[in-house]
């Protein structure tokens, strides 16, 4: 467990060990299985994997809104390190004032289909003003002023005139710019964005990003990225995380997690992509991700490893080890280290 | 390209819109307008866009899902056959259907739920009393060898397959048939990046194993650039480019074109672009703007392009494959 007290540096927040389960009928999903990152004030942090890795319950667990039931986090800490003081926000109850302060004040959450987080029957102003009424001590007419430069600031035209629009009078681009005002409304320090610009355009896609990137060059706040999508990793993130099965598999900084990566799976994933800016040929993944009931040992990835070999036999799993200098990867082919309590 | 399996002319597509307790037509949805290409035997051709561009209406269209406003769809099952799909009627149409199949998007909605693997793959050769039990139940067998998936499993029901498994199952009840031209409407932008790499190395390796021709509808350009052989680029229902593969992706021409290329996230942290923008938000089909389509959003539009709407033309140099592009300044703008 991290001592709160360590708040060195700018770490804004620190997850250490988290696991979130679903108990379910049918049995334990570990959705989220050991997961560790760290992410400071300014940086993006990308977490990539494919769909059901774990990655959008890595992001609930720290906004505190996995449903619950049957999702709990069954251990870990998450530490939030806000202007003052560190929070441990694992200890907080989902529905706790000290949860509410900070969830859509100090930190957002962006989610992919934007028709989760807007109402259809009220109006964008309304939505908008709510959140900012909530947390900051001004009046109704100030809250629709404050609405409508968070409007603005994502550029879009005309904004005295949406915040008395409904949803459905909005394209889909548009929605998700409202979403993200309503994230950035009360100056968040850290924005969650879980598959931002998944369900749109790349036309679209660009100006979500670009406007995403020139909020967080003027307020510095952090950005935790999710998606699967290697583009998008590659042109936003410091730091990647690459999650498979509930497990970090690789931990780096970007430049070198795309140079040389280590972990098989991460080599995988890249090798898959079809891409503009090279003519190779694909190299698809054997398989597909096993089915989340499946109780598994040893490595989650060797069933599907084209570079498996004897060690990999092993029921212990391996631990994420720290390969080169702030570059780790949970595999045998690089340390035989094995995680505690798997063997 | 001489051989052509399916040709296109002047297509349009338009989708009333109706107002009132009389249902008077108030104006109208151009979803495809004035569309013409081709697609060679053996080809793969690509349709690229932004969402409700007319590129899936197209699709449809040419399987004949509506009637057609106007234009013709030439189907030529053989050299030197030409039959003209747009204008026949459900009866005359029954027969061809086999030929033209779709692979759906979402493997999740498009597979009967209720159905066994085996009836879903075997149910067009039962329905056309073609064969009989045994023989589907060889012939599903052996449709589910080509696609990758276990004949032992033919008894199970698509909630017990992962959705890049269910894909495959969609591939297979396409073939069933032995179509000559199969239409893939996104048929794989849902699924995992691991699994899409298979499904697209599938698509290739039964388009020779069943002599197919692809018209592939995709909105993902990688996608598009790795599988097909000929592109067409859609805007607000028309063509604004059609060029080869090579011709495209090496030197668009128009506007649109460069544009779209240019968004799309470059897997590289070492060549990072600030994202160059496409202002603005696709014309409403329903009022397109006078001129070019895309004069709007496009910054090199000059007076001609808000005036004139200019003709999709070949531009390429005499002896090279056909490179055509709708832009008045094709050539001399852009990148």
């Amino acid at each position: 467990m991290t001592s709160a007290s360590q708040t060195s540096d700018n770490t804004l927040l620190e997850v250490q060990g988290l696991k979130t389960h679903f108990f379910l009928d049918m049995g334990i999903v570990r959705a989220v299985d050991g997961v560790d990152f760290r992410i400071s004030r300014g940086q993006t942090l990308g977490i990539v994997g494919e769909s059901g890795c774990g990655k959008s319950v890595t992001a609930q667990s720290v906004m505190q809104i996995v449903p619950s039931p049957p999702g709990r986090i069954i251990d870990g800490s998450i530490v939030y390190f806000g202007s003052n003081s560190a929070v441990e926000i694992s200890r907080f109850r989902a529905n706790s004032r000290e949860m509410r302060s900070i969830r859509g004040k100090e930190i957002s959450y962006i989610f992919q289909e934007p028709m989760t987080s807007l109402s259809p029957v009220h109006t964008i102003g309304n939505q908008l003003e709510e959140a900012i009424l909530l947390h900051t001590p001004v009046t109704r007419g100030e809250a629709r002023g404050i609405a409508v430069e968070a409007l603005a600031r994502v550029r879009i035209g005309e904004p005295e005139r949406i915040v008395n629009e409904y949803v459905h009078q909005l394209s889909g681009g548009m929605r998700q710019r409202v979403v993200i005002a309503q994230a950035l409304s009360c100056n968040p320090q850290l924005l969650i964005a879980d598959e931002p610009t998944t369900a749109l355009d790349v036309t679209m896609q660009a100006q979500i990003l670009r406007t995403i990137q020139d909020i967080q060059q003027e307020s510095g706040m952090g950005l935790i990225l999710i998606t699967h999508d290697m583009g998008v990793i590659g042109q936003m993130a410091d730091e990647v995380v690459v999650i498979y099965r509930g497990r970090v598999m690789e931990h780096g900084d970007v430049i070198a997690v795309f140079d040389e990566p280590l972990h098989p799976y991460t080599k995988a994933l890249f090798d898959s992509i079809p891409r503009l800016d090279t003519d190779r040929p694909l190299r698809p993944i054997s398989g597909s991700v096993p089915d989340p009931f499946l109780e598994t040992t040893g490595c989650p990835f060797r069933d599907r490893c084209p570079s498996r070999f004897d060690a990999c036999d092993s029921d212990a799993v391996p631990a994420l080890a720290e390969v080169r200098p702030g570059h780790s990867a949970r595999c045998y082919l690089h340390s035989g280290a094995t995680e505690e309590g798997t063997e | 390209m001489s051989d052509t399996v399916l040709k296109i002319d002047r297509l349009c597509k338009h989708f009333p819109i109706r107002k009132g307790f009389l249902g008077r037509q108030t104006g109208a949805v151009k979803a495809v307008d004035g569309v013409d290409f081709r697609v060679g035997r053996g080809e793969i051709f690509g349709l690229v866009g932004e969402s409700g561009c007319g590129k899936s209406t197209i699709g449809r269209a040419i399987l004949r899902a509506f009637d057609i406003t106007s234009g013709r769809i030439i189907y030529s099952p053989q050299p030197h056959v030409e039959i003209e799909l747009g204008t026949m009627n459900e009866a005359e149409l029954r027969p061809l259907r086999r030929e033209l199949q779709m692979i759906f998007q979402d493997p999740y909605s498009s597979l009967n739920p209720r159905m066994t693997v085996s009836e879903i793959i075997g149910e067009p050769l039962r329905l056309n009393r073609l064969m009989d039990g045994a023989q589907i139940r060889e012939e599903v067998s052996r449709l589910l060898r080509d696609v990758g998936l276990n004949p032992s499993h033919m008894n199970r029901y698509p909630h017990a397959f992962s959705g890049g498994q269910r894909q495959r199952i969609g591939i297979a009840r396409a073939l069933v048939m032995k179509p000559r031209f199969v239409v893939a409407d996104e048929a794989v932008s849902a699924l995992d990046v691991s699994v899409q790499a298979q499904i697209l190395e599938l698509l290739l390796k039964l388009k020779a194993q069943y002599s197919l021709s692809y018209l592939f509808i995709s909105h993902d350009l990688s996608v598009i650039k790795y599988l097909c052989t000929r592109v067409g680029v859609m805007y607000v229902g028309k063509l604004v480019e059609v060029a080869s593969r090579d011709a495209l992706f090496r030197q668009p021409l128009h506007p649109y074109t460069q544009a779209l290329i240019s968004v799309v996230p470059i897997p590289n942290p070492r060549q990072r672009t600030r994202f160059r923008l496409l202002e603005g938000e696709v014309a409403n089909p329903a009022a397109p703007p006078g001129g070019c389509y895309f004069h709007p959003r496009c910054p090199f539009a000059k007076r001609i392009c808000r005036d004139t709407e200019p003709a999709l033309r070949n531009v390429a140099a005499e002896g090279d494959a056909e490179h055509m592009v709708a832009c008045h300044f094709a050539g001399e703008v852009g990148v």
